[in-house]
Order: C-alpha cells, then structure tokens, then sequence
C-alpha cells in the first residue's frame, strides 16, 4: 500500500469520528424537528392583500417566526379558485394576551382561527427544508450556517495535533489535571505554544476547608494563552523592527521564521488543540483571544463543558465565534 | 467599590479597557485589587478579576469568604472562574456587560447549578448589581470614545443594495 493511500485511509478515518460542536446540530445530520403551535386561519384570495397588510401591522411574525412564510395555498376542490388560503396569526401565546385587540380588527373578514402545528424553528439545511417544509412553507436562507467540510490535509494535521496533546497529557506530572493543550498556526501547521495544567486542585485540601487562591485556575488553556501573549511595549518594539514577536523568539533559538504575521492579535487565525474539552473559562478565553477552532480529545466529566454544553464559542452575542471539534483519538481505526 | 473605580481610572490611563475590581474580606478589609491589563500583557485572560486572583498568591481562604467588588459585570470567563476558584461568597458589580457578561447578560451563573458538575470546588455566589453604574459606565464612555488602539480594524460592511 502507498503512502497516499495511507494518507487517504487516515483521513477518511478522522473524518469518520470527528464531530462538529455547535449550537444547532445541524452540522452533524439531520435533527428532530423543533415544533410549536400557532394560531392559523382560512381566508379568501380577494382578501389576502389587505389582510396582510393589516396583519403585519397588528401581528407581525417577529416573535421568532420569521422563518415561516405568512401565507400558503390548499388546495381545495369546492371553492372556485380551486384552492384556499390559509395563513399564520401567531403563536399561541400571543394569541391569548393580542387575540381580543387583533379580532377586533379582523372580525369584519369574519375568520376563524384555529391552531395549527408549525416547525419553530429556520431549517438550516435544504434538507431540513424539505422535510419541515411538510408542516408549512419556510423560509431558507443558506450560507448562514453552512459549513466548509474539511479536506482530507486538514483532518491528517488535525488527527496529528490531537493525538499529540492526548499522548503528552499522559506525561503530565501526578497531583495535576492531565490536560495539555497546544495553540498551533494552521497555514505553517507549526505549534507556536503548548501548556499543560498547573492547578492545584482544591480538593486536595478538603480537610481544612480552605482553598489555596494560587495557581488554581491555571488550567491547561489558560497556560497556553499567557505563554503565546506578548507584552505590548515588547511587541511594539519588534512592530518598528518589522519583526514578527515569535520571530524574534525564533531567532533567539537559532530556528526556521516565524509563520506569524507581523500585526499578530492575540490569538487570531490560531487553532487550540486541548486533551481534554475547555471549562467555560478556558472557552471564553480563547473566544476573547480570537481563536480559529478548537479541537479536544475527550470530554470533561468534572467541569461544565464550555462547548459542548455551555456553547459559548457560537454564542451570537459575544464579538467572536469559533469553530468547535470533538476528536476522539482513540476511536480513529487505521493504518498508519 | 471606591476601590475598584480608583482601579478602573488607572486602567483607563494605561489605555486600557477601564474596568476595575477589589476583593474584600469579611472583616471589611481589602486583600487585593485588579484592573484591566489585557492590551499591556497583549493576553486576553488578564482581565480585572483574574489579575486579583494572581495577586492573592498562595494565601488561603475559606469557601465564599471575600466579596469581589468591580465595575462591570465579570465576563463569562471571569464569571466561570469565580465560580471554580470558590472563595467569593457574593459578586458586586457596577453596570451590567450585554456583550460579555456573564452574571447574566450573555450567561447566567445558574448554569453551574444546574450542570451538576465541578463538586466540592466551586461555589456560585449571590449577585448585586447597579452599583455606582453611572461612573462605571462613564469611564467605558470615556475610553471607548478614544478606541483601542490595539484592536484589528473592524471589516466594512457590505452595503446592501
């Protein structure tokens, strides 16, 4: 067998075991339908124009319907069109606290409304749309969560990167967490900084209740970050020089150039390799830090998970958002 | 909380976000203080909160013994170590944080109750908010109408046509 296809059987390995950490789960097949009940009602076609003016004056589908369409045609034999018309009021809560200033406009078409059973949520797929589609016409707008599948190269670093951190983690002296993380610059696939965990557990203290302050949250990630941070006076200094920092750094230790742009911020365009998922502190330090993706090995039994759980790294409110990956390692089965 | 204002004015003279905080024990007395260094150290975890932390050093402290005095509302990060370090009993804060905080705003702390994780170690304080807001958020104005110098310009917006 080639060392291509070695290549080939890795990556498809990878590709076979990593899974996407997002808000939705859309990226990872498709999910169960979200429903919700809203309020509809047949109306005739001569109306729909002036009704639906009115209507998105007194009940407009801002309360989180915005993906569905207002209105959609039913075919119907007995009317002379061929078809009727039905259409979105609200939700069903709405309907009970607006309903009696909203009837009151709409009691002259002399329509009855009735619940209706409606996806609650946009499809981020077309796939999703085709099947939510079912319960009433949506509105799908791509590329808002699409998702660039990875190339065979990036899954091969990817996989070497994570069994890198899993395998030094193992190092990792005994009375610490052993996680390791590594921050690494994706075009030149070079580690710019690795990390292990340095807390101290509180636990080991249990006895006299007290909590040593020192060193207990320098936790694997946050290690990492601090090591890759440069002081602005130092940075500005090399910024005249035109240097890169690291490349200073480089030169220092006699090796190859720095990949970093000159005007590195913080961590921007970095991936961060962790042995074990980021509690939320790690994952909003990185989010702060402007990190490109995360990638872990394992799950985090002892803390609130940052990503998987807490999913602050695709939090819209927050400035930056990032990529998140679960990687087993472990389970990757191939030759190598 | 005249403290972590006096912090916060220093901050802002370095150039930085302008965002302080002290911690208090119970008998009223300040055990150490904090302001944002996060542009200065070029690390984005040197905020307030986490540069007190540092400047406790090896002390010791009983479960929720200090209460954490600061300007602005701990963002998520700091919020989450707070919680893990385990020694704030209560957390009073200035003006809340939309973009970032996470005593509320962006998350709430409730979620460490409800995880059911991290045991013995950590310990989710009561909140107080709205104190001395006004001057807080004055002296964010204050900054914010110079910039961070040190931010990436921000991409343009498409127009829409």
């Amino acid at each position: 067998m080639g060392a291509h296809d070695a290549d080939n059987n890795l990556s498809a390995a990878v590709r076979s075991v990593i899974h996407k950490v997002a808000a939705s789960g859309a990226e990872n097949g498709p999910r169960e339908i979200p429903l919700c009940k809203v309020y509809v009602t047949d109306i005739n076609p001569e109306d729909a124009s002036n009704l639906l003016r009115i209507l998105s004056r007194i009940l407009p589908l801002s309360d989180g319907l915005s993906h569905l369409k207002r209105i959609r045609r039913v075919p119907c034999i007995s009317t002379p069109k061929g078809f009727t018309l039905e259409v979105v009021l609200c939700r069903e809560e709405t309907w009970l606290h607006r309903g009696q200033h909203t009837t009151k406009e709409l009691s002259r078409f002399q329509y009855e409304a009735r619940l209706a059973t409606v996806p609650a949520a946009a499809p981020l797929s077309k796939d999703e749309l085709k099947k939510w589609g079912e319960y009433w016409p949506l509105i799908y707008k791509p590329g808002r969560e699409q998702h660039t599948p990875l190339t065979p190269i990036e899954l091969r670093r990817m996989f070497i990167h994570a069994n890198y951190v899993h395998d030094k983690s193992k190092e990792v002296a005994q009375g610490n967490s052993p996680v390791v993380a590594t921050l690494v610059h994706p075009e030149s696939n070079a580690i710019v900084a690795e990390s292990a965990d340095s807390s101290q557990r509180a636990t080991n203290t249990k006895g006299d209740k007290t909590i040593p302050t020192n060193s207990c949250l320098a936790h694997a990630v946050i290690n990492c970050v601090s090591a890759f941070a440069v002081p602005h006076s130092e940075s500005a200094r090399h910024r005249k020089r035109g240097l890169a920092i690291s490349e200073s750094r480089y030169e220092e230790t006699g090796e190859k150039k720095s990949p970093l742009p000159v005007d590195q911020y913080l961590c921007t365009g970095l991936d961060c390799y962790v042995s074990r998922e980021p509690c939320v502190m790690c994952t909003m330090a990185l989010v702060h830090s402007r990190i490109r993706r995360i990638i872990f090995v394992a799950h985090n039994n002892d803390q609130l998970g940052g990503l998987s759980e807490a999913k602050v790294h695709c939090e819209v409110a927050l400035n930056h958002r990032c990529e998140a990956y679960f990687l087993p390692v472990l389970a990757v089965h191939c030759d190598k | 909380m005249e403290k972590a204002l006096e912090e916060a004015r220093k901050a802002l003279e370095r150039g930085e976000v302008p965002v302080g905080c002290a911690l208090i024990d119970t008998k009223g007395k300040c055990v150490a203080v904090g302001s944002n260094r996060t542009n200065e150290l070029g690390n984005a975890t040197s905020h307030a909160e986490l540069v007190a932390f540092e400047a406790l050093g090896a002390q010791k402290f009983n479960r929720g013994e200090l209460t954490l005095y600061v300007t602005c509302e701990p963002c998520v990060m700091c919020a989450a170590a707070i919680v893990q370090i385990g020694i704030i009993g209560k957390i009073v804060f200035g003006c809340s944080n939309p973009r970032f905080g996470g005593c509320g705003s962006v998350r709430s702390l409730n979620m460490y109750k409800e995880c059911g994780k991290g045991g013995d170690d950590m310990f989710v304080p009561e909140i107080q908010s709205g104190v001395e807001a006004a001057t807080a958020v004055q002296l964010l104005g204050e900054f914010y109408t110079r910039s961070n110098p040190n931010a990436p310009k921000p991409k343009k917006r498409r127009v829409k046509k």
